[in-house]
């Protein structure tokens, strides 16, 4: 049961069960030392009392002055009646000569016979034992002080015996420990709380890492987000090893869609150049026949219009069909400047039909060893895209630069977001409503997969920007 | 102003010391008394003091000892004027001391001595019960508290000194009646004129305690004078005087006393029997 129970509510339990623990102990360590203290100060003053009184009867013992010694007695005593606190002076021969208590310990009774405790009995017999005892009785409800009354030369006279109920400590030892726990109570007051407070933080990173692991599995990576305190100790190290698990959770799956959209490019890729080449064949035989129809001649008007309808069928077939098959054209010349600039010219008529700006940034100075038809031809297509996406006047640009991975190419336009539903298959061949068709990003794609080039989109509303690199290796590897 | 304040302040400084000077200008009577009365009331001594020195015109001082041989020395050697004595010293020292006043009591100048023993025991009636016990006597030189106990055991043909296990003597017939009450001793002898007495102002003293035997009458403790002394008959005269006056019946009450007598020397013939029994 105590398994089931969080942590949360576990380790301010355990704190204050060992602040309630702690907080007992030191009370009973506390009672246990204030009562041995008030008993020890009550056996040491009662041993002065003892010394004392025992020089004080030594005349009335020495003149057999029954009643001074009676007086002497009562002396130290609020209440003669008091039965926890007994006085008795004893004569050499061990008789009761006077006592606080004369009706329990009457004048000549014998009281080492009559005492029912042997260990004070013994004590009473040793006869050369002159210092001060103090004798805890055999039954432990007296405390006895025996104090030897000697004469001037040193000689045994009697003995006084003190004799206290151990009960009398019984309201020292309430006292102590009413007070001891009041203050236990006050330190418990003040304590508790904190402790509990401090347990409840103590435990929180902790629940809270295993709520987010709990979500780990059912929810997407990229949704955990999961905040803990920064530090090295066991929660800081096993929040960390979280946040490393998550991300490697996040890239696996950023490396998977990426892998799968790759894949999915590549077979589209296969699927169109073969189809293109089943086509191509026929197509081909299609055009060559209608040009020896005609070579041939004869036909009249109505079969040229109908042969003519179908070349131009056949041509846009073929014209569509060479546009998904895009092959490397190894034969290219190395890329100049010039090659850039004539891209420029080519987009300026676009360009300006919708009063768009152009900004061109070139700072390719030197010609580069990349095939220059294939850059030609992506640098346009991503321009051409961008005019055709850019609003009248405009704004679209151009940069043309070098890094260190290579070649870099940026189209950016002002046009609206490209939607997220578009964005996934942007690079695949697409025949929309109300375009001819849509293989401009597609050939593009092909051309910069082919130079094992990275081409990425960035689009938010109001701004959109291709970005094309391209190593410079790759043209020499080729 | 300065030097009329300072006359004034002479004046009243004279007439508060006027009346004590001239008292003080004789030598004080010196006055012993005995545990025969409560004498441990200092407040009431002082105010007695005060009353005897109006009458007596002299100062006068109350000397106090712990045993009436004390006091009995102190007259023999003309250290003390007068006394208030035990009758039976008064009977041993007859010779040489003048009796001035004898107390009446219940009407009468005698008293009797108690045998009283501790009140849970209901079965002692005569001294003679109390074999083997232990005896609490006043003072070696009281007739109450010795001398009658004493002659009681020798008349019953016992050995005072083998009856009982053990006797003391406290000093003092309140002590006794103290020693009795606690169960100190079984048995004590007390002048019959205290314990009345403290039954009267202190009854929670004396209600641990019961009488179990009365003696005859014995003449009530004298207030005697050194023979030959100057101021035998001014003393007898103000204490005599004290049942006229409202601060001397005052005094007497606290005493619980109901006045003074001449007294007749007869009243200590039977004391003085008692005595010459126990010696013979």
């Amino acid at each position: 049961m105590l398994d089931n129970l969080s942590y949360r509510h576990k380790t301010p339990l355990a704190m204050s069960l060992v602040i309630v623990v702690t907080a007992a102990v030191v009370a009973a360590a506390l009672v246990w030392q204030g009562y041995r203290q008030a008993r020890a100060n009550f056996i040491s003053h009662t041993q002065t009392l003892g010394k004392t009184l025992a020089r004080t009867v030594r005349p009335a013992l020495l003149h057999d002055d029954v009643w001074q010694a009676y007086e002497i007695l009562l002396t130290p005593l609020e209440n003669p009646s008091d039965s926890g606190r007994v006085l008795i002076l004893l004569d050499a021969r061990g008789q009761v000569f006077a006592s606080s208590a004369p009706r329990r310990f009457a004048v000549l009774d014998d009281f080492m016979r009559d005492t029912d405790d042997l260990a004070l009995a013994w004590q009473l017999r040793q006869r050369s034992d002159w210092r001060q005892h103090v004798l805890e009785g055999a039954s432990g409800r007296y405390l006895y002080i025996l104090t030897p009354v000697l004469a001037e030369d040193g000689t045994l006279q009697g003995r006084l015996v003190q004799r206290y109920d151990q009960v009398l400590f019984g309201p020292r030892l309430n006292e102590v420990a009413t007070g001891t726990i009041y203050a236990a109570l006050a330190a418990l007051v003040l304590l508790l709380p904190v402790g509990w407070l401090a347990g409840k933080r103590l435990a929180e990173p902790l629940s809270h890492l295993a709520d987010c692991l709990g979500r780990v599995g059912k929810e997407l990576p990229d949704t955990i987000r999961c905040e803990f305190p920064h530090g090295r100790d066991e929660i800081g190290q096993l929040a960390e090893r979280f946040q490393g698990m998550v991300e490697e959770l996040r890239s696996k799956q950023a490396l998977e869609k990426h892998l799968a959209h790759s894949d999915r490019l590549a077979a589209i890729g296969r699927l169109s150049a073969g189809i293109a080449h089943e086509i191509n064949n026929p197509l081909g035989g299609m055009l060559n026949a209608i040009s020896n129809y005609r070579r041939r001649g004869g036909a009249d008007h109505n079969t040229e219009k109908t042969l003519a309808l179908i070349e131009r069928g056949l041509q846009q077939i073929r014209e569509t069909v060479s546009a998904l098959l895009v092959e490397a054209k190894l034969e290219s010349r190395a890329l100049t400047t010039n090659d850039l600039e004539d891209v420029r010219t080519l987009i300026a008529a676009n360009i300006q039909k919708k009063f768009i700006g152009l900004e061109w940034r070139n700072e390719v100075t030197q010609p580069l060893p990349l095939p220059s038809a294939q850059i030609r031809q992506i640098l346009l297509n991503l321009l051409l895209n961008a005019a055709q996406a850019s609003p009248e006047h405009g704004q679209v640009v151009c940069a043309i630069g070098l890094t260190e991975d290579g070649l870099q190419l940026m189209v950016g336009n002002a046009g609206a977001e490209i939607p997220e539903r578009r964005r996934q298959h942007l690079f695949e061949p697409y025949f929309g409503e109300g375009e001819v068709h849509g293989l401009g990003l597609w050939v593009t794609y092909q051309l910069v997969d082919q130079l094992h080039g990275a081409i990425s989109v960035q689009s938010i509303p109001g701004f959109t920007r291709f970005t094309v690199s391209l190593p410079l290796e790759s043209s020499r590897e080729t | 102003m300065d030097l009329s304040r300072r006359k004034l302040l002479k004046v009243a400084a004279t007439a508060l010391l006027m009346p004590s000077l001239a008292v003080q200008a004789q030598a004080p009577l010196l006055f012993g008394t005995t545990p025969v009365i409560l004498d441990e009331q200092a407040q009431f001594l002082e105010r007695w003091r005060i009353y005897l020195e109006t009458l007596l015109r002299r100062p006068m001082r109350f000397v106090q000892r712990g045993s009436y041989r004390e006091i009995m020395t102190l007259l023999a050697d003309a250290k003390l004027d007068c006394a208030w004595l035990c009758g039976y010293p008064y009977v041993q020292m007859k010779d040489r001391l003048d009796l001035v006043a004898v107390p009446v009591y219940a009407g009468q100048p005698s008293y009797r001595s108690y045998l009283i023993v501790p009140a849970e025991d209901r079965a002692t009636r005569s001294i003679l019960d109390l074999r083997g016990k232990v005896f609490a006597y006043s003072d070696p030189d009281s007739n109450s508290g010795w001398l009658v106990p004493q002659v009681e055991l020798k008349r019953a043909g016992e050995d005072a000194t083998r009856f009982f296990k053990k006797g003391f003597y406290t000093w003092g017939h309140r002590k006794v009646i103290e020693a009795v009450a606690a169960g100190l001793a079984h048995g004590g002898a007390v002048d019959g004129y205290i314990w009345d007495s403290l039954s009267r102002l202190h009854p929670e003293m004396t209600r641990a305690t019961r009488v179990a035997w009365r003696s005859s009458l014995f003449g009530f403790p004298p207030i005697v004078a050194r023979k030959g002394g100057d101021e035998l008959n001014t003393l007898r005269q103000a204490l005599l005087a004290m049942t006229r006056s409202p601060p001397g019946r005052m005094l007497l009450a606290r005493l619980n006393l109901n006045g003074f007598t001449i007294g007749e020397l007869h009243l200590f013939d039977s004391i003085q029997a008692n005595w010459r029994y126990l010696e013979g």
